[in-house]
């Protein structure tokens, strides 16, 4: 019985590796093959990535401190295989589909929930293996000669910190749950959440020098304050040596967590599974007299709810405005070492005159490339799609709510970030305004761009919103398409004012922009909305 | 009000038309059943009549304005209500009506009046303040029936309307078929249920296999028999084939 959950469990982990989930055609061996290549590549990028890292504090062995390498390494390995498993956890524990199904069956609620688990703990095998072997094998290389026994106790301890992982994540997999249970504006909420996670992981990424460099200079120190304050962790480093008796201490530490949590788990499986849809306070109704809207804004409004409730649609189609926003402030405040960089310039080279319009053009609309809003739109329809097409409403129309809602959101960072940009550059007020014009359109021709290849290669089966959204081709190819464009047209425009001047240029560059706007936004209400009225 | 002329669908890949030189006529008032086995073609005919599948064949006039001429104007005049209602889960019960509402150019007015009126019917006014994501399949249902209801639609297109809703909304949904039809409001839709189509129809359509086999008022197509004896009858070709 187990075992036919088990294998139940990890063919829906592994499931995109043997069928189309488009289609629910399976894939061919070679075409399965070919997937576990990929994912197999992937995971040794990550491993190496880590193994530079690892390779990074190998001065802490040199000076002996084995047991500190170990310990940050591991709470590493903790913390990343708890947040890489988080989110599976809580969807595979708490979300199920199937819980409903498999408790009207003749098998134990113990059953379930340990089949569950073994997939949790699949997956915390997984992500926390990506840094504590490299770190083993650097641990190896760097303090060899190493005896068989520390090898079998750090390989021992992979699966131990694996079951670590799956502690914590049934924890914080409860935690969300629970919030998501409470929150009145989950996507926001959700987004926000995601953002802040971003945010911190950008600021760690930046400050990892610092942090080694500080490890390296006070690793006497910082050994000392683990030894008191996460004892814990210091029995993972000492045991990862080969001591013994940390090796037990933390090993019983953990068997105790996953038996306490098992017990806990399997007595409130029932409660969890049941109230997987929590009632939350009903909000009753009230009678109220609701002003009329025309269909313009009827369109706009419902298209503008779909973005704002889903948070995998902001997170994945919007992340650029709040990268744009983000870039433009850090242009304003680091503006006077900016200028200093472009005072720098030489005069005598003529290739470099006239650049920091088409650079700070090109900075733009790179990122606002990732602005992709109205590209997964129309897929986003998916088997919601009768409704619009039973409407009075024609295919124009709709397409243009979804470009409205593109626009409108895009415009502000878009233009705000461009605005600084061009002040922080020390640009004319002619040619700030003629940037913002630029940025504008480019917002513009990214949405018309991506109703267009959204109409023509459109996908409406899916069950998870998240396949239009980030595994269909077409935001592969809009992104492509919008980041060769943020090259080309910034790139002539730096051409033009070589032979005129550069104002000038930059005018001819918006105008060349704003015509194939022009003739994409044709495209989009004649031959794109007769496709969409076929659909 | 609907007037269907050799309609024939065929389906990309297929090439055995789903409709076949279908013609059928409802005059403003008249309540139209359309039966047939699954697979009959009655999905395809209802999916031509509404504007959602193109078809190759015929011609099909809404109000007197021809369908494939302008769609938008036969959509102004019509209501459907599919078998399956996937409505959009992140909106709220009473926003989906305002859309709906707000497309169809509803007042104000008629608007909180028809919407008091039917959810009040359906019993669904104290939840159209939750989203549509917290609704069971017969409240989506009912709200489906609400959102076509509150256009004051001429012509009424359903796909097996009864599957999903309680024995007291399948009644009162009866009920309100029976006085939009004393409005001049005309109702065409498909069912399994013989029974209903029976007590409740002016006239009937029999589809088998894409073609219509038999249709009229219910004393011409039954006659003295049961319309359940009658559809056996003239569909026990295709079961056996099936």
């Amino acid at each position: 019985m187990l075992k036919a959950l088990i294998r139940k469990q990890f063919s829906e982990l592994f499931g995109n590796y043997f069928y189309n989930r488009k289609t629910g055609k399976p894939f061919t061996k070679k075409q399965t093959a070919a997937r576990f290549f990929g994912f197999a590549v992937l995971c040794v990028f990550l491993c190496a990535v880590f193994a530079l890292t690892a390779f990074g504090m190998g001065q802490v062995i040199e000076a002996g401190l084995n047991r500190l390498y170990f310990s940050l390494l591991g709470i590493l390995a903790i913390i990343f295989g708890t947040f890489g498993s988080v989110f599976n956890t809580y969807a595979g524990l708490y979300r199920a589909k199937d819980n409903d199904l498999l408790l009207s069956m003749p098998i134990y609620p113990r059953q379930i929930l340990a089949s569950r688990l073994i997939g949790v703990v699949g997956l915390a095998f997984l992500y926390s293996g990506m840094i504590w072997l490299p770190a083993v094998v650097v641990y190896c290389i760097l303090a060899a000669p190493v005896s068989v026994a520390v090898i079998a106790a750090d390989v021992f301890l992979w699966i131990v910190i694996s079951l670590f992982v799956s502690v914590l994540t049934c924890f914080l997999g409860w935690v969300v749950a629970l919030v998501a249970s409470k929150l009145k504006n989950k996507s926001f909420v959700i987004v926000l959440i995601s953002l802040v996670c971003l945010g911190l992981y950008y600021v760690v990424c930046f400050r990892m020098g610092d942090f080694f460099e500080n490890l390296l200079t006070n690793s006497a120190s910082i050994d000392s304050s683990l030894n008191t304050w996460a004892r814990l962790f210091v029995c993972l480093g000492e045991g990862a040596c080969g001591n013994a008796v940390s090796l037990l201490i933390f090993t019983g530490v953990t068997a105790a967590l996953c038996a306490v949590c098992f017990i806990i788990m399997s007595k409130s499986f029932y409660h969890i599974t049941l109230r997987s849809e929590p009632a939350g306070t009903k909000k009753v109704y009230k009678e109220e007299k609701t002003a009329r809207r025309d269909t313009k804004t009827a369109l706009y409004m419902r298209e503008l709810k779909m973005f704002t409730s889903s948070a995998t649609y902001m997170m994945n189609c919007g992340l650029g405005l709040v990268m744009l926003l983000a870039v433009g402030v850090i242009v304003l405040i680091k503006a006077d070492s900016l200028r200093t960089v472009l005072s720098l310039i030489p005069d005598n080279i003529p290739e470099l005159q006239g650049i920091v319009c088409p650079v700070a053009l090109l900075a733009v609309c790179f990122i606002a490339s990732l602005n992709m809003i109205s590209t997964p739109s129309v897929s986003l329809e998916g088997s919601k799609l009768w409704t619009l097409r039973t409407l009075p409403v024609s295919g124009k129309q709709i397409l243009q709510s979804k470009l409205m809602v593109h626009v409108s959101i895009g415009m502000l960072p878009v233009c705000v970030a461009t605005l600084f940009f061009g002040i922080a550059l020390g640009c004319s007020v002619t040619e700030t305004v003629l940037m913002v014009t630029f940025a504008f359109l480019f917002n513009a021709f990214t949405g018309i761009l991506g109703l267009i290849i959204g109409v023509n290669r459109p996908s409406f089966n899916w069950t998870n919103e998240a396949y239009p959204i980030k595994q269909s081709a077409n935001v592969l190819i809009v992104m492509l398409i919008c980041w060769v464009a943020s090259i080309v047209l910034p790139g002539l425009c730096w051409l033009g004012g070589r032979v005129m001047d550069q104002t000038l240029s930059l005018m001819l560059t918006t105008v060349l922009l704003a015509l194939i706007c022009f003739v994409l936004l044709r495209v989009m209400n004649t031959r794109s909305a007769d496709k969409f009225d076929r659909l | 009000m609907l007037k269907i002329e050799h309609l024939s669908k065929t389906y990309e890949g297929s090439d055995k038309k789903a409709v076949d030189d279908l013609s059928l006529h409802i005059l403003p008032g008249e309540i139209y059943g359309f039966i047939g086995h699954n697979g009959a073609g009655k999905t395809t005919t209802i999916k031509s009549v509404t504007g959602l599948l193109p078809f190759e064949e015929g011609e099909i006039t809404i109000n007197g304005v021809d369908l494939k001429k302008d769609p938008i104007a036969c959509k102004k005049v019509i209501a459907y209500i599919p078998d399956n209602p996937d409505l959009y889960a992140f909106m709220t019960g009473i926003k989906y009506l305002n859309f709906i509402a707000d497309i169809f150019g509803v007042s104000a007015d008629d608007r909180q009046e028809r919407i008091r009126r039917y959810a009040g019917m359906f019993e669904l006014t104290d939840s159209l303040n939750e989203t549509i994501s917290a609704y069971s399949h017969g409240m989506k249902q009912k709200l489906a029936v609400i959102a076509a209801l509150i256009h004051d639609p001429k012509l009424i297109i359903m796909d097996e309307p009864f599957v999903g809703l309680d024995p007291k909304a399948s009644f009162l949904l009866k009920e309100i078929m029976r006085e939009k039809c004393k409005e001049g409001c005309s109702i065409f839709f498909s069912t399994h249920v013989l029974e209903v189509a029976e007590k409740l129809c002016d006239k009937v359509a029999i589809i088998r296999g894409g073609k219509l086999i038999r249709n009229g008022t219910m004393e011409e197509v039954k006659g003295d028999e049961s319309l359940e004896d009658i559809f056996l009858e003239l569909t026990d070709g295709e079961a056996a084939t099936c």
